[in-house]
């Protein structure tokens, strides 16, 4: 909400400057027309009555209304003064009715206007075209606060503390996103920076290793078919949750890999119709790179059922990182019936 | 005349009733191990000419259980103080009402004024230093005035009204009254010190607070020697703390905006650090880095200076001839097992070193029982990556012993200041990989000019870079020439610039000139 007092504000700050001559010639004319009115008084008090004087100094009154008029329409608020004709009428009506006095009315009334509330339409507002929602970029668009919030953070000549406090907002975003921008953070030159960063990754890669290292003693003991698929699919989860959250490089992510494949392939020997599973093992191999395998064990979790339209991407990937081209396009051409947008620039490239 | 005394878990304190320096110690000597306490240990065993008082600040008794070192004979006085010890709760009847002194809540209001605005930094030491009487048993803002007095609830209901930005008054009344507590405690124990020439505290925080508070009851100078940068740590760990609690609901909370407590909690420590910093004659920093940090932490320019560690150099030397003739294929991590150590990454780093270099081996070389979730964790994670033939955790072993049959001495800490056991390492011989914190990139490179040009000692790489570090080790176990450059570079930098002679001097010095000095001019 904005409060009356600042949209006056706002509608002050809008004002158009006047000409500096023609401010000055405004206050000249008040001046003026001021001095004739008590002069008109003195008169009134001094002189004679009769008509002369009478018709004297009504004549002075109206030209000093004039010149308090003119004076008025220029100097009073812009929405004080329109429709401006008749603001000119009203304002030398009231300077002629009430000498001296009448100013006096219109500072005080100029007062209490500028108290209330204005009407919207006196704002600087203006109409513009109502936007459309562009479902186009809903996946590519990171919907400003990452920008901004990375931004902060690359800006090394950024206030410290300013720059901790993006960092911190950081915590609030999902692992995938926040890890590599984290793991740059790790040679700032701040130490606070690279410190609680590395604090933020660090936590993150704990939590899942001690969900892995609750999980793995269970395995020594006796437990039925069931629970122990149940816990050999709970530990490949996790340790490809670790390469999907970028929380593991170089040799530790191909370990990381591996125990995956491994508990997977366990899990697997109980349950080898597990359409999840297979797809893991298949992603888990173009990690490894060992695409002949992907491919068939992506044919496998199709077989058991997943919905080869989710698994396309992979085995076009799997078939290009073959060097199957031919097979790469004919993956495009069906993928191209489930395209999304943002696989349209691929789509246009291997099926003009 | 020193007497001894026993205290609750069996450990003997001696008692003196005056010393020449009275170390202040928060959460190091005599009852941690780590690189401060053995800096401590060598400084005490230095100046046997001195009798030092130690005054051990912790948290609760439980974590402090028994020492870790032996104590110097010149250690005349030890006493300890544990400042989240709370007594039982005490029978609401005996609490009494108090209305509080108006005059010395104005005083501390005025005070917390001038610290919220950083332009009145000078105002903000100056008020504080007014307000050290008050604090004391009997004076106007006593412990039971902060805790039950009207004048106390009305300030910071009003403070809380005006300033507070998050929901939750409860959290903000106990937050309030949990941080200052200490600070009576405080002041109880600069009341019962037993007199010395010299305070020398080697933080700021809690035990620079009392530094300041010992310096202006006493008059006597205080000298503040930080290895790492107190606020900064405390910083860190404020900023990844869980317990700090955040009640605004998902309309208020803008995730750009760290939580009130948080905040406040980070502003209490930076002004007990700038009331050190203020009361301090002297503050030493290990390296330019830190010094510069001190600095831009409110520290007064002129009052900073460097005074690297150093190490015996001739005591170690001996040990170079006791090296076999081949370049031990051994990479050893001497330190604490915690996780400022970031021994994980060493360990992840050995799956690179073993896949290119099978023969190699990993050694972790210090105590477990610091941070014992984190030791089992290395441990896991060692199982987890097969690596438990080649990664061998020895537990505490004597450097000495130790230093001859490693390659390279490995220090993947994520934060540092001047590591001690880097320079051991060079004195026996043992080039280092170093993360590149604190003062490493100094020790291995050198700094710019005649220094420098000494040659790499080692190789310094990114924290938590596991392929980068098992790189550089790797480089330098391959190549004999790298490795035996890197041997000479660090022989000659720590004889010549890390003796800890030089380091003892410049001490001699400061202790010399500060015992000597009459009493300086009080707080009223």
């Amino acid at each position: 909400m904005v409060r009356p007092e600042s949209l006056a504000q706002q509608h002050d700050e809008a004002e158009p400057h006047l000409p500096f001559w023609l401010k000055s010639l405004a206050w000249l004319a008040a001046g003026l027309g001021l001095l004739l009115q008590a002069l008109v008084f003195a008169i009134g008090l001094h002189a004679k009555s009769g008509v002369l004087v009478m018709e004297i100094c009504l004549a002075i009154q109206a030209l000093a209304a004039s010149l308090l008029a003119f004076a008025g329409a220029h100097v009073l608020p812009r929405h004080l003064r329109t429709p401006l004709r008749w603001s000119w009428v009203h304002l030398w009506l009231i300077t002629f009715c009430i000498p001296i006095a009448g100013v006096a009315i219109l500072l005080l009334a100029r007062r209490i206007a500028a108290a209330f509330p204005k009407l919207a339409i006196d704002l600087p507002i203006e109409f513009v075209v109502e936007p459309q929602f562009a479902t186009d970029l809903v996946a590519n668009v990171s919907y400003g606060r990452s920008a901004r919030l990375r931004a902060e953070l690359k800006n090394v000549d950024a206030d410290a503390s300013y720059r901790m406090t993006a960092l911190m907002a950081m915590q609030s975003m999902p692992s995938r996103t926040v890890s590599p921008v984290l793991r740059s953070m790790l040679n700032d030159p701040l130490d606070d920076l690279r410190l609680l960063a590395y604090g933020m990754l660090d936590k993150q890669e704990k939590v899942l290793m001690q969900k892995i290292l609750l999980e793995r003693p269970k395995l020594l003991l006796p437990l039925t078919q069931v629970e122990r698929f149940a816990v050999n699919k709970t530990i490949a989860a996790l340790y490809s949750e670790l390469i999907y959250a970028n929380l593991v490089q170089g040799d530790v992510y191909r370990n990381a890999a591996d125990q995956a494949d491994v508990y997977a392939a366990a899990a697997l020997e109980i349950e080898p119709l597990d359409a999840a599973l297979w797809r893991l093992r298949g992603r888990l191999a173009l990690v490894l790179e060992r695409f002949d395998k992907a491919d068939q064990m992506l044919q496998r979790a199709i077989a058991c059922g997943f919905s080869r339209d989710r698994l396309l991407p992979y085995l076009a990937e799997a078939a290009f990182l073959r060097g199957d081209y031919p097979e790469v396009r004919r993956l495009m051409a069906d993928l191209k019936r489930e395209s999304t947008p943002m696989l349209l620039p691929i789509l246009h490239y291997w099926t003009p | 005349m020193t007497k001894i005394i026993h205290d609750s878990l069996g450990n003997l304190l001696p008692q003196a009733e005056s010393a020449d320096i009275a170390l202040l110690l928060e959460g190091t000597f005599p009852y941690v191990s780590g690189g401060v306490s053995s800096w401590v240990n060598q400084m005490i065993r230095a100046f046997p000419e001195y009798t030092f008082a130690l005054c051990f600040i912790g948290s609760q008794p439980k974590d402090y259980q028994r020492m870790s070192y032996a104590l110097p004979d010149n250690v005349v006085h030890l006493e300890t103080h544990y400042l989240y010890d709370f007594t039982a709760p005490v029978n609401k009847s005996a609490i009494k009402r108090e209305t509080g002194d108006p005059a010395a809540f104005e005083r501390s209001a005025k005070m917390h004024v001038a610290m919220r605005n950083p332009a009145m930094r000078g105002t903000a030491g100056k008020l504080l230093q007014q307000m050290m009487k008050d604090l004391r048993p009997g004076g106007a803002l006593t412990q039971d005035q902060f805790l039950h007095s009207e004048a106390s609830w009305k300030y910071i209901t009003e403070q809380y009204r005006q300033f507070c930005t998050d929901p939750s008054f409860t959290d903000y009344f106990w937050t309030v009254r949990i941080m200052h507590d200490p600070l009576w405690k405080l002041a109880m124990v600069a009341e019962q010190l037993i007199p010395a020439k010299v305070y020398h505290t080697v933080s700021t925080g809690f035990a620079g607070f009392l530094g300041a508070l010992l310096r202006y009851r006493y008059n006597r100078p205080l000298l503040v020697s930080e290895h790492g940068i107190y606020t900064k740590e405390r910083k860190i760990d404020l900023f990844q703390s869980q317990w700090i609690r955040d009640n605004r609901d998902i309309f208020e909370r803008d995730v750009s905006q760290i939580s009130y407590f948080r905040d406040l909690w980070v502003r209490f420590f930076s002004a007990l650090g700038q009331m050190c910093y203020d009361a301090a004659e002297d503050i030493s920093a290990l390296y330019e880095g830190n010094r510069l940090r001190q600095v831009i932490d409110g520290a007064p320019e002129a009052k900073t200076r460097n005074i690297p560690n150093g190490v015996d150099v001739r005591g170690l030397m001996p040990l170079r001839a006791q090296r076999a003739e081949n370049i031990p294929k051994v990479l050893c991590l001497i330190g604490r097992v915690v996780p400022i150590k970031d021994i994980k990454t060493f360990i992840r780093a050995m799956l690179t070193v073993l896949r290119e270099m099978p023969e190699v081996e990993a050694w972790i070389a210090g105590p477990e029982d610091e941070n014992e979730d984190y030791a089992l964790e290395c441990h896991s994670l060692v199982d987890s990556l097969q690596l438990g033939e080649k990664v061998k955790f020895l537990g505490f072993q004597k450097v000495s012993e130790l230093l001859p049959k490693v390659g390279v001495l490995i220090l993947s800490s994520i934060s540092e200041a001047l590591p001690l056991v880097v320079l051991e390492g060079f004195a026996a011989g043992v080039p280092s990989v170093t993360t590149d914190v604190g003062a490493c990139s100094q020790l291995i490179y050198g700094l710019p000019g005649e220094d420098a040009e000494l040659g790499a000692a080692g190789r310094v790489v990114q924290i938590a870079d596991p392929t980068s570090l098992a790189h550089a080790a790797l480089e330098l176990l391959r190549d004999d020439e790298a490795w035996y450059s890197a041997q000479r570079a660090g022989i000659a930098r720590v004889e010549r610039y890390y003796e800890q002679d030089q380091m003892v001097a410049t001490y001699r010095d400061i202790y010399t000139r500060l015992s000597a000095m009459p009493d300086l001019a009080g707080a009223d």
